[in-house]
């Protein structure tokens, strides 16, 4: 070594030193989870972020009416519609070759004001047949269709023009846009989704509180037995899971179907007349409990299976009565594994969709139902993914709710 | 004055064959440390749970200021339980732990204030009211578990093992401190260990469990100088013991052959009028004179062997010495001995210092070879 240097002079040399050392380690680390990373943003992230896009992606007017969507940029609701877009319109349609170029504009435009499908449709195929020599477009397009001179359709148009839109998401609440651009709801008789949305929220909600009566005092039995007698409690909760779904689910409905045991039981006792146990919100209420409940029993037995039984007998020593020890010792100790349970069951709730197809009536069906019927039926892709953000929002809610309630560490992200 | 609490012909059975407890007659005077001693599932912990009503006993009755109390649940019998664990509730803060006790007995909030500081002071841990339990020691939580169960002044209060979790030095740190708050609040205690040391130190008296009944419940200094019989006498401290046979007795002597080694004479413990032959006999090992010629003393008991070991313990030297006839004996000396290994000595002691038993020590012949184990090891 050449130059003596003070001993105070190493410091920035520890600093750096160590600050080389941290950065390898937090490098090491993520190359631990870079893989799992990778897989989360290609299977989760990326088909959620691609759903959350489509319910407000809105581009395919623009794209098979570029020139009357731009005429239409600056008009106003209640001043005349400009000439420009009548001209913008026939130059629009002729460009466009064949129909299939125009259905999914035409589609969308359909969603937001029905009839508009073969209005645009009709007038394209009349004005690819008519000679172009014409300069007064708005009486051309009006002697097509009489709908042109009504500004609705124009409106229509402008709020399609995107590129993006909140209709989908206005119509999953059965609210619209009136052609002036305010929101307005729909009258109870049209509404559509909502009670959809009631629905999911209310057979999720009961079944959760159905789910705490009969699986708390059944994970606190389980909790509270010997190891022996646990084990075989614990079985007749895993039972179902060795089980298919669907064959429980058809089993239910044998059971309570119109030739069910349970029902031939009740009638050959005199104390059923012949009342419907299969379609109703009884039969999916029944069904789903008995699909989720093990959601229930696991988290609350695994935290009631934490609490030292010194806590109750000191808790009660000190003078609590039974009721008290619950409330103020017991009870706040399982919370975590409470609210997890319920937040599963709640969830799952939301999201099922067998059990009411098979087993409800019309009045069961719930959004589930009704996005797969949006995708599978009607190709409504947007409307489907509308319906889904709902379901998204609200389960972040709970689970937000759930955090803040609980301040678990155990489902947060944070560190305890 | 009646005893605060008695129990009455008290049995317990867990499993309806074999009693944990049996037969138990246990009186605890108002304001005393009472503790209970005894071997690993003699049923300390049963006899205490039954008097804090976590276990109902199988046959007798329970009475605590002269009421029964085998039917009254544990919240009405306003009597202080500290868990082994501790077992303060987590999900509060020390202050809440020890208000609890309060609250539900409806005292007023500014009451509750004013009472938990001063149990906090009283366990020498102010300023932690705000913190989690989790967030301090174990000596210092097993001072909040203290402070709440005398906070609201209960008749009696109970420990199971308190102190078991903590390291040595702690350990005897809180039991100065337990004993002192004792003196201080002068509420009844009954506390539960299996470490003689801590018996000795803490309690005005101490029962000696074993299988389920008392063999001895007596002051510490009677305990250790006149055990009622062989369990008791080598539980209690360190104890040699010789067996040999009886060869006569009078009221208070007892005269015995050490097979091989001689004759010597012992006080009588469980010695009746039977006419049992062997007999046990019990000599701590500090009572025990060590020279290299024999004295011939007449008054005192003299035996012959050679030393066999010494092992040095900082404070004191042990010597091992084999008597004739083959039995080891201990000595607790001066660490400035002169004996080497090998070297013929005479140990002697004076007959008050030995009793004499008939009773074996444990199983048959346990407490002997415990005993000899000990020495041998040592
Ligand atoms: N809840 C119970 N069910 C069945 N048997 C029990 C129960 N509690 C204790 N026992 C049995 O009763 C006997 C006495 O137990 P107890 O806990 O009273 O002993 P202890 O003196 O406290 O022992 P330790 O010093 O180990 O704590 C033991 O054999 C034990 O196995
Ligand atoms: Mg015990």
């Amino acid at each position: 070594m050449r130059h003596w240097r003070p001993a105070s002079d190493h410091a920035p040399t520890i600093a750096r030193d160590q600050a080389r050392s941290e950065r390898a380690a937090k490098l090491r680390a993520f190359m631990l989870i870079a893989p799992l990373l990778v897989f989360l943003l290609v299977v989760f992230i990326g088909p959620v972020a691609t759903l959350l896009g489509r319910s407000v992606d809105d581009q395919e007017v623009a794209a098979a009416l570029p020139r009357t969507v731009t005429a239409l940029s600056d008009w106003q609701w209640g001043t005349p519609v400009p000439d420009s877009a009548y001209k913008a319109l026939v130059e629009d349609l002729r460009e466009a070759s064949t129909p299939a170029s125009l259905a999914s504009a035409a589609g969308r435009l359909n969603y937001a004001l029905p009839g508009m499908r073969s209005q645009l449709m009709t007038t394209r195929n009349r004005l690819q047949r008519a000679d172009g020599a014409t300069s007064d477009f708005k009486a051309l397009l009006e002697s097509l269709s009489p709908k042109w001179s009504e500004p609705e359709s124009w409106a229509a148009i402008k709020q399609a023009s995107g590129p993006v839109t909140d209709f989908y998401l206005l119509t999953a609440l059965d609210m619209k846009r009136g052609p002036d651009g305010s929101i307005t709801s729909l009258p109870a008789n049209l509404s559509a989704f909502v009670p959809s949305i009631v629905t999911t929220f209310t057979i999720a909600l009961t079944v959760t509180i159905l789910a705490i009566a009969f699986g708390f005092p059944f994970a606190y039995l389980m909790a509270s037995a010997s190891d022996r007698v646990a084990g075989i409690l614990m079985f007749m909760v895993l039972l179902p899971f060795l089980t298919a779904t669907m064959v429980r689910i058809l089993a239910w409905g044998i059971l309570l179907g119109r030739e069910g045991v349970i029902k031939s039981g009740l009638m050959a006792l005199g104390l059923s007349e012949p009342l419907d146990l299969l379609y109703n919100r009884t039969a999916v209420n029944i069904a789903l409990l008995h699909i989720f409940v093990p959601y229930m029993v696991l988290p609350l037995y695994s935290v009631m299976k934490t609490v030292p039984q010194a806590h109750l007998r000191a808790a009660a020593s000190l003078g609590a009565t039974p009721l008290t020890v619950f409330r103020r010792v017991y009870l706040p100790q399982v919370a975590p594994g409470l609210a997890a349970g319920s937040l599963l069951v709640f969830i799952q709730c939301l999201g099922v969709f067998v059990v009411p197809a098979i087993l409800g009536g019309a009045r069961e069906q719930g959004l589930p139902v009704l996005i797969a019927h949006y995708v599978n039926k009607t190709l409504n892709w947007g409307l489907a993914a509308a319906l889904s953000v709902i379901l998204l929002v609200s389960v972040y809610l709970l689970y937000w709710l759930f955090v803040k309630l609980t301040k678990s560490a155990t489902l947060s992200l944070g560190a305890r | 004055m009646a005893p605060i609490v008695e129990f009455k012909n008290i049995s317990k059975s867990y499993d309806g064959q074999s009693f944990v407890i049996n037969n138990l007659n246990l009186d605890v005077q108002h304001g005393e440390f009472l503790t209970l001693l005894g071997p690993s599932g003699s049923g300390k912990t049963t006899a205490l749970m039954m008097l804090a009503g976590f276990e109902a006993p199988t046959n007798g009755e329970i009475f605590v200021e002269g009421r029964p109390y085998s039917s009254l649940p544990p919240h009405k019998r306003d009597i202080g339980v500290v868990f082994q664990s501790y077992a303060l509730f987590p999900h509060m803060t020390v202050g809440d732990n020890i208000a609890f006790p309060l609250q539900v007995r409806g005292h007023a909030a500014q009451d509750i204030g004013r009472k938990v500081a001063a149990a906090l002071d009283m366990v020498r841990l102010p300023g932690v009211a705000s913190r989690k339990p989790s967030e301090l020691s174990g000596g210092q939580q097993q001072r909040v578990a203290l402070a709440r169960a005398l906070v609201y002044e209960p008749k009696i209060v109970l420990m199971d093992e308190p102190l078991g979790a903590l390291d040595r030095q702690l350990r005897e740190e809180m039991q100065m401190e337990i004993k002192s708050i004792h003196a201080r609040v002068g509420v009844t205690f009954v506390y539960v260990t299996h470490d003689q040391g801590e018996a000795l130190t803490m309690s005005d008296r101490v029962a000696i469990f074993r299988r389920g009944v008392i063999e001895q419940i007596a002051d510490p200094q009677t305990l250790y100088d006149r055990p009622g019989n062989a369990f008791v006498a080598t539980f209690i401290g360190d104890s040699n013991l010789l067996t040999g046979r009886i060869l006569g007795r009078d009221a208070s002597r007892t005269m015995l052959e050490i097979p091989g080694a001689g004759t010597i004479a012992a006080s009588a413990g469980d010695i009746g009028d039977g006419n049992a032959n062997d007999a046990y006999v019990a000599i701590r090992p500090e009572r025990i004179l060590v020279s290299r010629s024999r004295t011939e003393d007449v008054g005192r008991n003299e035996l012959s062997g050679t030393i066999d070991k010494t092992i040095f313990f900082g404070d004191h030297l042990k010597l091992v010495i084999r008597l004739e006839g083959g039995q080891l004996l201990q000595v607790k000396t001066e660490t400035a001995q002169p004996f080497q290994q090998g070297q013929a000595v005479s140990a002697s002691w004076s007959p008050e210092d030995c009793i004499a038993f008939t009773s074996p020590p444990a199983n048959t012949r346990d407490g002997v070879v415990q005993s000899l184990k000990n020495t041998v090891a040592a």
